[in-house]
């Protein structure tokens, strides 16, 4: 079985910055949102090569998708991802900046693992996070977001079954709130590790992290080990999942990939190379940021 | 290696949960209260409590212990992350799906059970019979064997409702191997042995889970018994999958109630057993928790308060002829003092009815010790501490029932004595009032600030809880046309602004932000009592409010409703602030760490 240090072989980065020095391959697809799909014209990407999906069904993995001026219905549980976003014929580049975690986690899931095409993840990385993006909008004490729910097409069972040693890493970000409900949800499990981005994509985002996740990280402290990983790099968090698992000997593993989205898929990717004995724990927290606000570097992640 | 005895310390007592100490669970385990409920042999029951009270720890000893005893014991957590998947077909699929799902998991941990602890093999019977429901393979004669084509079952299915193919799969028939394997299993001992199931965390089902689920329950006989955990409010509906058919007790089964048992004696017998555990490490310790943590009687703490007063109240009774001030106990003083600024009465007068009716004044000063410790400390900026919280009595009250709160303050008081520089490595001596007091507040402010068992949806929760205390808080202090040391409360208002007050209540209870209580009297004769509510102890050193079951007042249901978008309107309300006044100052002192929950400017 593949292992997490086998996607820092198979895969490279490339960095693009300034925006406008980003160049798109020819013959492939974007796979974007509609209103990001503007942005990515404006940097040179041909409308014709973009598949804009919209109508995200979180729990149960339909969407609707459009390119050039054709609309169709598709689902990310479908056997054949390819075919249901139609990009049989052109090697895809999903943009998991713009589209939430439960569509591209499972399509990122479901590409990677039949391997049988190439395709890209592109990630825009932002400059600042603001403070009003991390809150949510004032009103009324109903739910804004729908609490732990299988990424839909990814959901696993080994979970029920009893498990001597049990582990739960949460990769994490700047809302302390997420690390410390996944926590709650899942105080059974016998270890705890963290995932902490550093350095930062600024000399404080490590410290800020660490501060509002000071609850988990003491758990942590108790029963387990804080970790660290490049924020950009799907591939050292994936072989920093590795490590950790290996270290603490765990007969089953739930991840929450709460940081950043690059972490979320070198998370979700490891998860999906070791089905049998791991999980993905996500909270599908309300999408309040805007991607292209503060956009300040394109990163393109290829396998 | 040297080990930290502040690590030593964590580890004994900073293990709240059971799932947490995967070694020590047996050596710390204190059999509960119920415990005999718990361990009949073929009586289902259900085990009910809010987070913490201790339902996995007694069910995972359940399991453990069914490994050495004649009973055979299984464990299961029914996550939230496998139960969603379900909530999303169609419903005619949904029972047959989740039937299929509890037989696959119940079958796999009973043979996994069966294999941990016996050799005797299952007859070709059953295995020809199981084959059959669940339409398995050839899978041999070997209890692994089946074992394991069991979860290739469960895998294909995990693959089906991953690819919305649940409806191509062979479902078993609901609950059928269940009692077959259980019936066999149990015969393969003599006398037969009972089969426990262990279902926890059916807070996680949804109510057309829960429907299929009491299936189980209400079929269930001997030899098979489902012990579940569910927590306070998480049972969701009694009815079985057979039209009119429901769950009912105690015909069908048992409810333990964990909040009912006799909590207090439990509690301190698990901090003395993980007492004994440090001492048996080389610690030199107390072997009772109560001298570890000695109480700071109200009676000497008010004394205390008083002291710098105590003179100036002399000298205002000194012309008063009838009185002779120096007979007159300083706590009888501070709290004519007390008196005299909620009633206007004068200081003189008040003496003089001390000297008639002792008796009455003995029973007020029982009533308004702590609201008078309080006032003393107003208008003295800059004081640390205005209220000590000390002795196991008083943290078996902030805990409320809940063990691990309780372990949790134990837990701080010691580590925060260890911080003492005159702190001696390896000894446990008592922890002064101070730092009892400090680690008290601690834990409440933990409580709100970690969000420990929350999310960020509960925002408008806390925000409430924020709101209540800040009004109890300064109620406290401040005699005048309030009721103080009054900590529970009941809503008035519209019938729509109640409820969608309740609901925000109940949400609170669940995750231990409010506990609720039946009212006991009639507020009159025509009206049922409403539940009375109140801010979980634990959060009462935070917010420098008796941990003890007070007086009661009411709310308004649409300001509490308020609090929730604009808290320190709400707030201004709450302490009738008239509208053109400066905003409170909601963020005051401990309070202002949370401006991120407060802050509505968006």
């Amino acid at each position: 079985m593949l292992h997490g240090t086998s996607l820092l072989e198979e895969a490279k980065s490339t960095s693009y910055s300034p925006l406008r020095e980003f160049r798109f391959p020819r013959g492939e697809l974007l796979v974007t949102s509609p209103r990001s799909a503007r942005c990515y014209i404006k940097l040179g990407v041909p409308a014709a090569d973009i598949v804009a999906v919209c109508d995200i069904d979180h729990r149960g993995g339909k969407f609707k998708a459009t390119r050039q001026g054709t609309t169709w219905n598709a689902t990310v549980r479908s056997g054949d991802i390819a075919s249901e976003l139609r990009i049989q014929q052109a090697p895809p580049t999903i943009d998991i900046s713009s589209l939430p975690v439960s569509f591209w986690g499972p399509v990122a899931a479901k590409l990677s693992s039949d391997g049988e095409q190439s395709w890209a993840g592109l990630y825009i990385r932002r400059a600042a996070y603001s403070r009003r993006g991390r809150t949510r909008p004032p009103g009324s004490h109903q739910r804004a977001i729908g609490g732990i729910f299988p990424l839909p097409g990814l959901a696993r069972f080994g979970g029920t079954r009893s498990h001597a040693k049990t582990l739960l890493i949460v990769s994490l970000g700047f809302d302390g709130s997420r690390s410390a409900y996944v926590k709650a949800e899942y105080n059974f499990a016998t270890r705890l590790a963290a995932l902490l981005s550093s350095p930062g994509y600024k000399p404080n985002y490590t410290q800020e992290a660490a501060i509002r996740n000071g609850d988990y990280i003491n758990h942590v402290s108790s029963r387990g080990a804080v970790w660290l990983s490049r924020p950009d790099s799907p591939f050292d968090t994936a072989r920093q999942l590795h490590r950790i698992i290996r270290k603490e000997c765990a007969d089953y593993t739930y991840i929450a990939p709460l940081g950043t989205r690059p972490a979320a898929l070198g998370a979700i990717l490891y998860a999906e190379r070791h089905r049998r004995s791991c999980e993905i724990v996500y909270d599908h927290p309300p999408s309040l940021l805007e991607p292209w606000a503060s956009a300040q570097e394109l990163v393109r992640y290829e396998f | 290696m040297t080990i930290d005895p502040s690590t030593e310390i964590a580890a004994a007592f900073g293990t709240h949960r059971a799932e947490w100490a995967s070694t020590d669970a047996g050596e710390f385990f204190v059999a509960p209260p119920y415990q005999g409920a718990l361990l009949h042999p073929s009586r289902p029951c259900f085990l009910i409590g809010g987070r913490g009270t201790g339902k996995t720890t007694a069910l995972q000893h359940l399991a453990s212990q069914g490994q050495q005893t004649e009973h055979l014991a299984i464990y299961i957590r029914l996550n939230k992350n496998q139960v969603e998947l379900f909530t999303d077909i169609p419903s005619d699929l949904h029972s047959k799906c989740f039937g299929h799902f509890l037989n696959l998991l119940i079958c796999i941990e009973l043979l996994r059970g069966h294999s941990r602890r016996s050799a005797r093999p299952l007859s070709a019977d059953l295995f020809r019979r199981l084959q059959t429901l669940f339409s398995l393979p050839d899978t041999g004669s070997s209890a692994t064997q089946l074992h394991d084509a069991l979860i290739d079952s469960l895998d294909k299915m995990e693959v089906a409702a991953n690819n919305s193919d649940l409806h191509k799969i062979a479902y078993s028939p609901f609950e059928k191997p269940i009692t077959l394997l259980a019936s066999e299993l149990s015969k393969l001992s003599e006398p037969e042995r009972s089969v426990w199931v262990c279902l926890d965390e059916w807070e996680n089902l949804t109510e057309a889970q829960q429907t299929v689920a009491n299936g189980l329950i209400k079929q269930s006989e001997n030899p098979i018994a489902y012990k579940i955990g569910v927590r306070t409010g998480g049972i969701k509906t009694a009815v079985t999958r057979r039209d009119g058919d429901r769950l009912q007790h105690p015909a069908d089964y048992e409810r333990i109630e964990i909040m009912e048992t006799n909590f207090e004696d439990f509690a301190e017998e698990v901090a003395n057993r993980r007492l004994k555990t440090l001492a048996q490490t080389g610690w030199t310790v107390e072997s009772e928790l109560r001298k570890l943590l000695p109480l700071l009687p109200l009676r000497e703490e008010l004394e205390t308060a008083a002291a710098k007063n105590v003179a100036g109240w002399r000298e205002e009774l000194a012309g008063c002829p009838d009185v002779d001030a120096m007979v007159i106990p300083t706590r009888y003083l501070a709290l004519m003092a007390y008196w005299r600024d909620a009633s206007g009465e004068d200081l003189s007068s008040l003496a003089k009815d001390y000297e008639r009716r002792p008796t009455e004044w003995k029973n007020r000063l029982g009533t308004y010790m702590f609201p008078v410790i309080m006032w003393l400390s107003r208008g003295r900026q800059g004081i640390r501490i205005r209220k000590h919280y000390t002795g196991c009595d008083t943290f078996l009250a902030m805990a409320n029932g809940n063990i691990r709160f309780f372990l949790q303050l134990v837990n701080e008081s010691l580590l925060e004595n260890s911080r003492d520089p005159e702190f001696q490595t390896r000894v446990l001596e008592e922890v002064p009032a101070r730092r009892q007091t400090i680690a008290a507040r601690r834990v409440g402010k933990y409580r709100i600030a970690s969000m420990d068992d929350v999310s960020r949806r509960d925002i408008p929760v806390r925000r409430l809880a924020l709101v209540i205390g800040r009004v109890l808080m300064e109620s406290s202090r401040n005699p005048a046309g309030k009721t103080p040391d009054s900590v529970y409360f009941t809503l008035s208002g519209k019938p729509e602004d109640r409820e969608e007050a309740i609901s925000l209540l109940r949400e609170g209870v669940q995750h231990q932000f409010f506990s609720v209580e039946l009212q006991n009297k009639l507020t009159s004769p025509k009206e049922f009592p409403d539940d009375a509510y109140r801010l979980h102890p634990i959060m009462s050193a935070f917010f420098e409010i008796s941990p003890a079951r007070k007086r009661g007042r009411k709310f308004d249901a649409k300001t509490l409703v308020r609090a929730t978008r604009d808290p320190k309107g709400a707030l201004r309300q709450l302490l009738n602030a008239p509208p053109s006044a400066p905003p409170p100052e909601l963020v005051l002192d401990q309070l202002s760490f949370f401006d991120d929950i407060l802050d509505t400017s968006e």
